[in-house]
């Protein structure tokens, strides 16, 4: 007969409300037997006891319902972002916060190198460095021997050396737009969206969906995950060809694979009665860490990139509308045929024009096809007003707030994209519980780092780096924060039956936290330590 | 990973990008380039397969990506991201002439035009933007599609206007003059029955070598230019009633709003000999009038010419316009 482990805690959060806290969880065969106190494990025989987290406060895993597995590849690269960020391997990389720093930091990077070879870095935003903008002779200084290169944060923007330039055959003839230049009509290095960057990524093999796809990459996701004491992740957006399929499923199924993955199928670009098809094939292909069956759709870009799809007034800076990603009409088309198989979905909307869109459909979709349940979602929703959210409830669908936003962004959303009122109601996690509305919030790493008590830290206090509170009316309790990365999260991929609690039956998944989180204060949510996780009863300390 | 040596002895792939909104015959165009026997190598790039009707027996190979054709053709569904399907042609650079590129109706083709500018083994042929002439005019009034659709035709230097037989000869002219307005550089050519040959744009050479001319494409290419003026003096009230009224202009099509010298603000359409002028009693934050009307009569030169004295400095001009001859 298997094994029975009772853990004793110091607290142990539950997220349920029959039992909301208790002080020992017994484990058998990777689920939940028992919760209480020391005699929970009584009734069902010999047990052993393990004291392990005797200190510690356990709380169900936490649950990130929209990151990318492109997080864990990223590591690949050189850290040069001006926060700090602490890698897969658990090393703090320090932020870089002034160019002098930023090209240290690659001199060093630079070290570790075999000759030849390209340095390429991330992370980078020159937001956070207001003097003189980096540029091509930067770079030269960090080498000129080979190809250097930094992406910036947000992805679009590239800043190269000289070497780099010469790879892709840049010079003062080139015509293309996003090739940005000195006055003198030299490039200055800086390569602006993907068509200008293209040329440069493909010769120095810069694939950064492909590198998400292979194993390295995936046990890097799992541990970045892991340090932040989650347990179960979406990788929210894949194409999920059957070779990557089979890598998922052999890489989720070791015992020492630290994460449950949602991975949800690119509904984009396809006819809607293809993806209905290939949902169907996948999900019988599920397993106890692989979740398959969901579709991700896009509606729009971003704020920050002025790519959202705005309602009147538009952005303050009177830059144009946003992109739609995908026609409002098709968008139309693709809800109403998923939700009529009963494909659960996950719509990317950032912008209030994109969410009324995307409401306009599941509306059309209900009329035709009345269901309940379907748990279709709304992603990042950013700046849904209070018509929207009760739309949402009337129509049944959940928002996963993208809170982390708050801030990341938050003061450039104040000041530079959609001013004060809107920014001020912008991931309206108060409005979402007001409304009944089921509420996730997330970190969309590698947008923004993972990590769900900082995320967590938004919705309590929505504050900005400038000090500013982004619409204090929209702060929600710390208890239901901590819902929102847990439950909350767990419903939204309609997992809530076997994860988001410490209930009997339910996964043996918890992060272990070095102090309580409900009794710090809400200021100091995101500084709580996260010691580790169990995921299905295993052990995976920070 | 190392830097990869880019040995191409091949001249950079032309690239032809295919975009208009949902319905325009995107895809109409992409079937009738592929089955055409042209002894073009096209590989052209789809969003999706679902719609792609070649006959079978032209079919030489196909996987769940790719169509393969006889005639050297392939077809290749993008499905995820743009640039891995380009970069997966770019391996296969020397089986092909030429690289049709059809976009989603909602991409901007300005943007997909950039990669052939920026990839060096890439070579912008043109951009090629469908409009349906019968729906065109509606999508416009939906305000979440005006501004997709106006970003389209500005990035066309080729219009291909389709199922105008649906569509009345004035509104017809109508769409055209909006359409010059936005694209006043790009060629236009109804695509009623055109579609088997219209493989030739495929053959227009790069861009850089491109005059204005593409009459020998073997289309018949509207005769239709377009003149505009913006700017935020007010001009003179009897000036421009006379401007509009000259017939020696051969406007055929006239429209605008202006502030004028006399304090009102007035709209002014003109269709043939027809001018209306409607008092708005609210002055525009800019003025703006567009003239279309059929070469070689219409000359945008001579329409410069005749507005520099309607709304030029004042000094050099003559102080009367001259006499309208309607």
């Amino acid at each position: 007969m298997s094994r029975t482990t009772v853990y004793a805690a110091r607290k142990i959060i539950t997220m349920d409300p029959t039992l909301p806290e208790a002080t020992h969880v017994a484990v058998r065969d990777g689920r939940i037997l028992a919760v209480g106190g020391a005699g929970c494990a009584a009734p069902w025989g010999e047990f052993d006891r393990d004291d392990r987290y005797r200190d510690a406060v356990l709380m169900p895993g936490f649950v990130e319902g929209h990151a990318h597995m492109m997080a864990g590849a990223m590591w690949n690269y050189t850290y040069a972002g001006y926060q700090d960020r602490i890698d897969p391997d658990g090393r703090r990389w320090e932020g870089l916060t002034d160019i002098a720093g930023v090209m240290a930091g690659l001199k060093r990077a630079l070290a570790g190198l075999p000759a030849g070879k390209p340095l390429i870095a991330w992370g980078f935003d020159p937001i956070f460095l207001p003097s003189e903008r980096l540029n091509r002779r930067h770079l030269d200084e960090v080498a000129t021997d080979r190809p250097v290169v930094v992406l910036h944060s947000n992805f679009h923007l590239m800043t190269a050396n000289s070497a780099a330039l010469t790879v892709a055959g840049y010079n003062r003839d080139t015509n293309a737009v996003g090739v940005a230049r000195f006055e003198d009509g030299e490039p200055n290095g800086e390569l602006q969206e993907m068509a200008a960057m293209f040329p440069l990524m493909r010769r120095l093999g810069m694939d950064l969906r492909g590198m998400a796809r292979t194993e390295g990459a995936m046990r890097s996701f799992a541990r970045t995950a892991m340090r932040v004491g989650v347990t179960t992740s979406t990788d929210l957006m894949s194409e999920l060809p059957d070779e990557d399929i089979a890598g998922l499923t052999a890489a989720t199924g070791r015992d020492d694979f630290p994460l449950r993955l949602v991975p949800a199928l690119a509904g984009v670009a396809r006819s809607p009665e293809a993806v209905a098809a290939r949902v169907a094939e996948l999900r019988g292909r599920s397993t106890d860490k692989l979740r398959l069956g969901a579709v991700k759709l896009m509606a729009d870009g971003s704020i920050q990139g002025y790519t959202g799809r705005l309602k009147w007034p538009g952005y303050v800076t009177g830059h144009p509308n946003g992109i739609w990603n995908t026609a409002p009409d098709q968008l139309r088309e693709q809800i109403v045929h998923l939700h009529r198989e009963g494909v659960q979905m996950h719509i990317h909307v950032n912008g209030d024009e994109a969410s009324e869109a995307a409401l306009d459909a599941l509306e059309e979709a209900q009329a035709r096809h009345p269901r309940l349940d379907h748990r279709h979602t709304l992603q990042h929703c950013q700046m849904a007003d209070e018509a929207q959210f009760r739309r949402m409830a009337a129509l049944g669908a959940c928002v996963n707030l993208f809170a982390n936003h708050i801030w990341y962004f938050g003061d450039q959303h104040y000041e530079r994209t959609v001013g004060p009122e809107r920014a001020m109601r912008l991931n309206a996690c108060a409005s979402a519980l007001r409304h009944g509305v089921p509420l996730a919030i997330h970190s969309d790493a590698p947008v923004t780092p993972m990590g769900p008590l900082h995320v967590a830290w938004c919705a309590a206090n929505r504050l900005t780096p400038s000090g500013r509170v982004l619409g204090e009316a929209q702060r929600i309790p710390v208890a239901a924060a901590l819902h929102a990365i847990t439950l909350g999260a767990a419903y939204t991929l309609k997992l809530d039956g076997e994860i988001g609690s410490v209930e009997v039956g339910k996964k043996a998944d918890f992060a272990v936290l070095g102090e309580d989180p409900v009794s710090v204060p809400a200021a100091q949510l995101r500084d709580v330590p996260v010691l580790g996780t169990i995921v299905g009863g295993h052990h995976f300390p920070v | 990973m190392t830097v990869q040596p880019t040995p191409t002895p091949l001249p950079p792939l032309p690239v032809t990008v295919i975009s208009g909104y949902l319905g325009a015959g995107k895809t109409t165009l992409v079937n009738a380039m592929l089955a055409g026997r042209h002894g073009l190598r096209i590989a052209v790039l789809v969003n999706d397969f679902g719609s792609i009707a070649i006959d079978e027996t032209l079919i030489s190979g196909r996987d769940a990506d790719v169509i393969a054709l006889a005639n050297g053709c392939m077809c290749c569904q993008v499905g995820g991201v743009l640039y891995d399907a380009i970069d997966r042609i770019l391996t296969l650079r020397g089986r092909f002439d030429h690289l049709v590129i059809e976009t989603s109706g909602v991409a901007d083709p300005g943007k997909i035009a950039q990669i052939a500018v920026a990839e060096p083994d890439l070579d912008l042929s043109r951009t090629v933007v469908l409009v349906d002439a019968a729906n065109f005019t509606a999508c416009l009034r939906d305000p979440r599609l005006e501004d997709t659709l106006l970003r389209q035709v500005r990035a066309a230097d080729l219009i291909f206007l389709t199922r105008t037989e649906r569509v009345a000869a004035e509104a017809l002219a109508e769409l055209q003059m909006l359409l010059a307005a936005q694209a006043a550089d790009a060629a236009m050519a109804p695509l009623e029955k055109g579609w088997a040959d219209a493989w030739r744009i495929l053959a227009a050479g790069p861009r850089s070598e491109r005059g204005p001319a593409v009459g020998p494409l073997g289309f018949h290419f509207l005769p239709f230019e377009s003149w505009s003026w913006r700017g935020r003096n007010p001009v003179d009230r009897d000036r421009l009633i006379g401007f509009a009224r000259d017939a020696s202009l051969h406007a055929y099509r006239l429209k605008g709003r202006l502030n004028l010298t006399d304090g009102g603000s007035i709209v002014l359409h003109k269709v043939g000999p027809e001018l209306a002028v409607e008092e708005t009693g609210k002055a525009f934050d800019l003025s703006e009038l567009v003239a279309i009307g059929a070469r070689p009569e219409f000359d945008p030169a001579l329409l410069n010419a005749a507005w520099a004295r309607v709304a030029g400095t004042g000094q050099r001009q003559p102080a009367r316009p001259r006499p309208s001859r309607t």
